[in-house]
């Protein structure tokens, strides 16, 4: 056994290459930062930046990757974004605003070695059956250290979500499914379901589908089963992480765990000053 | 739940278009080069003209290095809809001789396949649902193999799913195959895997003690390839709806004699490279 075989990646490793990714399809001028490349809506900037990775995707392969979302909400800006913007346009304008507010937190001196960091990790990634992360990885690296730095979170970002998506699926959890696990367990935002464009109708056959299994009560509350399986499903997402990367990738994300969690300390500071 | 005899014959429908005698020629004839550059850029130009790296995570059990051999290469010498008019064209010629065979009612299957693919869930399916973006043929044979075709990748998706929560990457999951005799020897070639690798795929099986020393599968090994295979099949069946699920079962007759006739035909054979097998 080599001695990376005992060795685990922090779980603030994943949680900060999280926070250093979403915050661009979460921060209030995602809202409107996409209209001046002519996407109309903060809905189509976000499905439009976040596949534009992938080319000028169908609203299928959105549906595909993305997992969790109503199919008639991702056809209410895919493939219209398409006709508004190139991909390569939306992903420039992306990475600027990525790069824009990571600024205001890290430096590029502070970010060189981060992405120095999360390139040893992305070079170790085994992409068979990991689309979405395939699709970033296949961008090539910019220049500059703080979007280099952001790219490869990216991508390591988007491998855990793929990682994540086949375990649900393996498990028999829709998007559906997993949505309403994920309020019951308190994990997300209590209005999910329309975040998400799930009608009443679809939302409650979920909540069904989760009572047969014993995971919801009566009155749609999380069971003691139920919560012992989101939380054991977060730890096998990692290990199915783990297994697919080489020595070295888990050994450069143990490396770089305490200073990339200070850097989305930092920027977590940006939104809720102390 | 869709049986086994449903998904091998539409397997069997979806691969005429890598066992065509001609279909090396019909993709040179594009300008693209070798059998292998023309596999990948008709079964990926579903996506686009995705890069190698969607192609590596999509097919899943594929060296990267034999991908990036022809991609994103072909995406220069033919572009991406004559890939897809030629794919579908020698699909039609390939089938041709089993929807004149007796017996088959090509228009039932056709069109009861295609309403299976709409209902899928495509959440975590990306093969099949670029496959199901394409647009339906208008005739018989043509939106047989559309839908055999969406249909397959779905499965595939599912099994890719299964497969990457198992931890088996793809040089794993080839050395499992063959060492369950579900495919040839070759298949180390035919997936771009050096010695090497292939080595170490056969110590990982063997670290799970799904082989022994000299390679052969052990009792767990086939028990693991056959769990395998039914929770690929349990995947498949949660994302499809009791309306799609009725209409698998109900076809399956008709089904079955086209898949008949294609392999008396002599287009499709077993073993081969799929690893899936005779339906």
């Amino acid at each position: 056994m080599s001695q990376t075989d005992a060795m685990k990646i922090p779980t603030p490793f994943w949680r900060s290459v999280e926070a250093l990714n979403n915050f661009v399809y979460l921060v209030p001028e995602a809202a409107t930062h996409y209209k001046a490349i002519g996407l109309k809506g903060s809905w189509m900037g976000y499905f439009a930046s976040r596949s534009a990775p992938l080319g000028a995707a169908s609203p299928e392969l959105v549906i595909a990757t993305f997992h969790g979302f109503a199919p008639h909400l991702v056809h209410r800006a895919i493939p219209d974004a398409w006709s508004f913007a190139t991909p390569e346009a939306v992903l420039a304008s992306r990475l600027e605003l990525a790069t824009g507010v990571l600024g205001k937190a890290v430096t590029a001196e502070q970010a060189a070695p981060l992405a120095d960091a999360l390139e040893k990790v992305v070079g170790g990634l085994d992409l068979a059956g990991k689309p979405l992360a395939a699709a970033h990885a296949s961008l090539s690296l910019p220049p500059d250290d703080l979007e280099r730095f952001w790219l490869l979170d990216a991508v390591v970002r988007e491998y855990r979500g793929d990682c994540h998506i086949a375990l649900l699926l393996a498990e028999g959890l829709n998007g559906v499914d997993a949505n309403v696990l994920n309020v019951a367990a308190g994990r997300t935002f209590p209005n999910q379901q329309s975040l998400r464009g799930w009608s009443d109708e679809e939302w409650a056959a979920g909540k069904e589908r989760l009572r047969e299994r014993g995971w919801l009560d009566g009155a749609g509350q999380l069971t003691e089963s139920g919560t012992a399986f989101r939380n054991e499903l977060e730890d096998r997402t990692d290990q199915v992480c783990e297994a697919w990367m080489t020595d070295e990738a888990i050994a450069a994300a143990v490396d770089v765990t305490e200073d990339i969690r200070a850097a989305a300390r930092a920027l977590r500071t940006l939104f809720s000053p102390a | 739940m869709p049986t086994t005899k449903f998904w091998r014959s539409v397997e069997v429908l979806h691969d005429v278009v890598y066992f065509a005698p001609d279909a090396k020629a019909r993709y040179e004839a594009l300008g693209l080069k070798g059998y292998w550059m023309g596999y990948f850029a008709s079964r990926s130009a579903p996506m686009g003209t995705p890069p190698p790296e969607m192609v590596i995570a999509t097919f899943h059990g594929f060296a990267p290095r034999m991908v990036q051999r022809a991609l994103p290469d072909a995406w220069s010498l033919a572009s991406r809809d004559d890939i897809l008019t030629a794919r579908l064209d020698l699909a039609r010629d390939t089938l041709a001789p089993a929807t004149e065979a007796e017996g088959a009612d090509t228009a039932r299957v056709a069109r009861e396949l295609a309403a299976i693919v709409s209902g899928f869930n495509l959440a975590g399916k990306p093969l099949a649902a670029a496959h199901a973006a394409l647009e339906r043929p208008t005739d018989d044979t043509g939106l047989l193999w559309w839908a055999a075709s969406a249909i397959r990748e779905y499965r595939g998706d599912c099994h890719i799913a299964v497969l990457t929560a198992a931890g088996l990457d793809g040089v794993s999951a080839n050395t499992l195959a063959v060492a369950a005799g579900l495919t040839a020897v070759e298949q180390r070639n035919m997936r771009g895997w050096t010695e090497d690798e292939w080595a170490a795929g056969y110590a990982q099986l063997a670290s799970r003690g799904w082989v022994d020393a000299d390679g052969t599968i052990t009792e767990s090994g086939r028990s693991a390839r056959q769990q395998i295979e039914d929770a690929t099949d349990r995947v498949c069946a949660a994302g499809m709806d009791r309306e799609a699920t009725g209409r698998a079962i109900t076809v399956e007759e008709g089904l079955r004699t086209l898949a008949r006739a294609v392999l008396k035909s002599g287009v499709v054979s077993f073993p081969n490279p799929t690893a899936t097998q005779h339906p």
